[in-house]
């Protein structure tokens, strides 16, 4: 089988001063379509450095990024930005939403990336149809014309979703996703989650702490010191 | 799609960036409106010096022997592109209204005139224009023969109609002249002086300010036989030769054409055009403009400034955005468009903003200068500087274009480092940034 996103001997360091600090230190990892894997590890282990560089938006010091076996982490910056748009949607711990437009254009900027002026044009009414649908299937149909200040932490996080998904990826790698959240809430986007990975088949890279979300992943992936800790024979038998 | 989308709701909700755009409207306006006043007076006083003038003008050199128009003139017609000439004979001397006659008469009374002695028969009805320009029936010179006069009777003289007023004459009053004159063809080389009466013939108008002001039109016959000495009579001398071009010929290759003639019949004078003979005066207007011009562009180098100060500002606002548009798939040339295009943008409207209020502006210039003037007794544009009587206006397209061009290049410019800046942000770093 085919992995959907896969590293390759991934290192990443960075310079301090005349010191080198190693974060990477030589990832191997996949990814299959419609599984939804956690990466867990201790504040420090690289977590979201990897997954910065599984989503070319940080390049690797040595190693390879493979999409669906395209070694894209070699691609030139602009091919990479059109990778990231069509294929991979991010979903961050603060939300990142544009502050001057309104949920609907948040979700709406996710799919005017690639287009040309007289391109956008042409589908805007189906774009913003699509964006509606979104962020009605979220519970926010009410909320289309309200800015990211006048949202809740949540329904700020379920616009950030919807974002994610409009330019329809096959991953979406979600830093911290509940992070910012009370619990009730955390578990309402983790519920998101699944709903969107059962009905759509997309596939999930949750970067969290929380082992409650690592027990209920297909799989997990534990990082400590810049290296995947090798699954104990329980995780592996998937018990 | 995006950088426009993200320029559209920038500049919307950045109340700073308006600064830019005040700037460059500020910038565009004075650049337009106050040279098109500029343009606007040089239009005008082309057109009022070229009404004085005729296309070319046969002018001897100071010295000269006495020469006959009527030779010289059967000469010049040889061109086929001359169609008409008439003799002109100039000298210059002081005028004093006769004491009787004035209503007041001090120093500053006695002007120093240009006399122009001309033939109206052969004037080609521009004189006569001149002449029903006039409008005081007190004033008003006979269309026909203005010059006659009975033979012992004083010879007529004719004077811009506000020298006239301002002298406080009427039709009939008398002059006194007083020149000099040294005959150039006699071995004596001592000045004559004359003084002779001259009865007022009425008065004309030519627009042309400066020149109503100090020029005086007798009868050339009469100057002609003031000014004899010891020429032979009968001679119809004259120092200058108005010449009148064919419809559409090149005054330039005429006047060549006819200085080469001159040169060939040794013929001691000069061919030059009416735009040649004003050049000095022209040119000087026209640099007071360029001068003025430079001078405002530093208002445009002044808005480029605020240009870049407030984009250097949006770039440190935004830059977690420029993180999240990197994460959903833009480009560092699309990162870099969305900054440059906010500056153009705002020069864009500054400067449409800033023509429309040129245009406003010179479309009231009257109004307003003339309520200012009433109201407030500030004189913002003095009319009576070249004798106008409206403050002329004239919005060249070409500068125009050139000040939207000045402003775009210039928005550029200071655009393009903020720009670059948000284009070399490191994606990560950005969306760390609070």
């Amino acid at each position: 089988m085919t992995a959907l996103l896969k590293a390759e001997g991934i290192h990443k360091s960075y310079r301090a001063g005349t010191r080198e600090l190693p974060v990477l230190r030589g990832i191997d990892i996949e990814l299959f379509a419609g599984e939804i894997v956690a990466l867990v590890g201790a504040s420090g282990a690289g977590k979201s450095t990897l997954l910065h560089v599984l989503g070319l938006l940080d390049r690797p010091s040595k190693g390879r990024v493979y999409y669906r076996d395209i070694p894209v982490s070699e691609l030139p910056p602009a091919k990479q930005a059109r990778i990231r748009h069509r294929e991979i949607g991010f979903v961050f711990q603060f939300y990142h939403l544009i502050a001057e437009l309104t949920a609907l254009q948040n979700v709406c900027l996710g799919a005017m990336m690639l287009d040309s002026l007289p391109q956008y044009l042409g589908k805007r009414k189906q774009v913003r149809a699509r964006a509606s649908q979104l962020l009605d299937d979220m519970g926010l149909g009410d909320r289309l014309k309200h800015r990211p200040s006048q949202l809740s932490g949540g329904e700020r996080q379920r616009v950030a979703i919807a974002r994610a998904l409009i330019s329809e990826p096959s991953i979406i790698l979600a830093d911290e996703p509940t992070g910012n959240l009370d619990s009730h809430t955390a578990e309402e986007i983790l519920d998101l989650i699944w709903r969107i990975n059962e009905n759509d088949g997309v596939s999930f890279l949750i970067v969290t702490h929380n082992e409650q979300v690592a027990a209920r992943a297909d799989r997990t992936i534990r990082l400590r010191d810049g290296l995947v800790v090798p699954p104990m024979p329980t995780q592996e038998a998937g018990v | 799609m995006y950088k426009f989308f993200m320029v559209y709701k920038y500049l919307l909700n950045r109340p700073i960036n308006l600064l830019g755009m005040i700037g460059v409207l500020i910038a565009t306006w004075a650049l337009i409106f106050v040279p098109s006043i500029f343009s606007g007076y040089i239009v005008k006083i082309e057109h009022h010096v070229r009404s004085t003038v005729a296309d070319l003008s046969l002018i001897l050199r100071g010295g000269s022997r006495p020469l006959s128009f009527s030779k010289v003139a059967k000469q010049l017609q040889e061109d086929k592109d001359v169609e008409s000439l008439s003799p002109r004979l100039s000298w210059y001397g002081m005028l004093i209204p006769a004491k009787e006659n004035a209503e007041t008469v001090s120093a500053s009374d006695q002007d120093f005139f240009q006399l122009i002695g001309i033939d109206d028969e052969l004037e080609k009805g521009r004189f006569a224009s001149w002449l029903r320009a006039v409008k005081d029936p007190q004033l008003q010179a006979p269309l026909s023969k203005p010059f006659e006069h009975k033979e012992n009777a004083p010879p007529k003289i004719l004077l811009g109609v506000d020298k006239a007023k301002e002298l406080g004459l009427k039709r009939g009053d008398t002059l006194v002249l007083t020149t000099g004159f040294r005959d150039d063809s006699e071995a004596d080389e001592n000045v004559q002086s004359i003084v002779i009466e001259f009865e007022l013939g009425g008065c004309f108008s030519s627009e042309h300010f400066a020149f109503d002001e100090y020029s005086a039109f007798v009868s050339i016959q009469d100057l002609r036989n003031i000014l004899r000495g010891s020429a032979p009579p009968g001679l119809d001398r004259f120092n200058e030769i108005d010449i009148h071009a064919r419809k559409g010929a090149d005054l330039d290759l005429l006047s060549d054409r006819l200085n080469a003639l001159l040169r060939d019949r040794n013929i001691p004078g000069i061919v030059v055009t009416w735009k040649k003979r004003q050049e000095r005066f022209l040119e000087s207007v026209e640099h007071q403009r360029f001068l003025l011009q430079l001078v405002l562009a530093a208002l445009m180098v002044v808005a480029g400034f605020l240009i870049f100060a407030t984009l250097s500002m949006m770039v440190s606002e935004k830059t977690k955005d420029i993180g999240i548009l990197s994460a959903l798939g833009a480009t560092r040339k699309g990162l870099l468009s969305i900054f440059l295009f906010s500056g153009l943008s705002v020069a864009i409207t500054g400067f449409f903003l800033g023509l429309l209020g040129a245009w406003i502006s010179c479309k009231n210039l009257n109004a307003v200068n003339d309520f200012l003037a009433d109201r407030f007794s500030l004189n913002l544009f003095p009319k009576d500087v070249y004798g106008l009587k409206v403050i002329p206006y004239a919005i060249d397209p070409l500068w125009v274009a050139q000040v939207g061009l000045g402003a775009m290049v210039l928005a550029g410019l200071f655009s393009l480092f903020p720009a670059w800046r948000a284009a070399r942000l490191d994606p990560i770093q950005s969306m760390r940034s609070e």
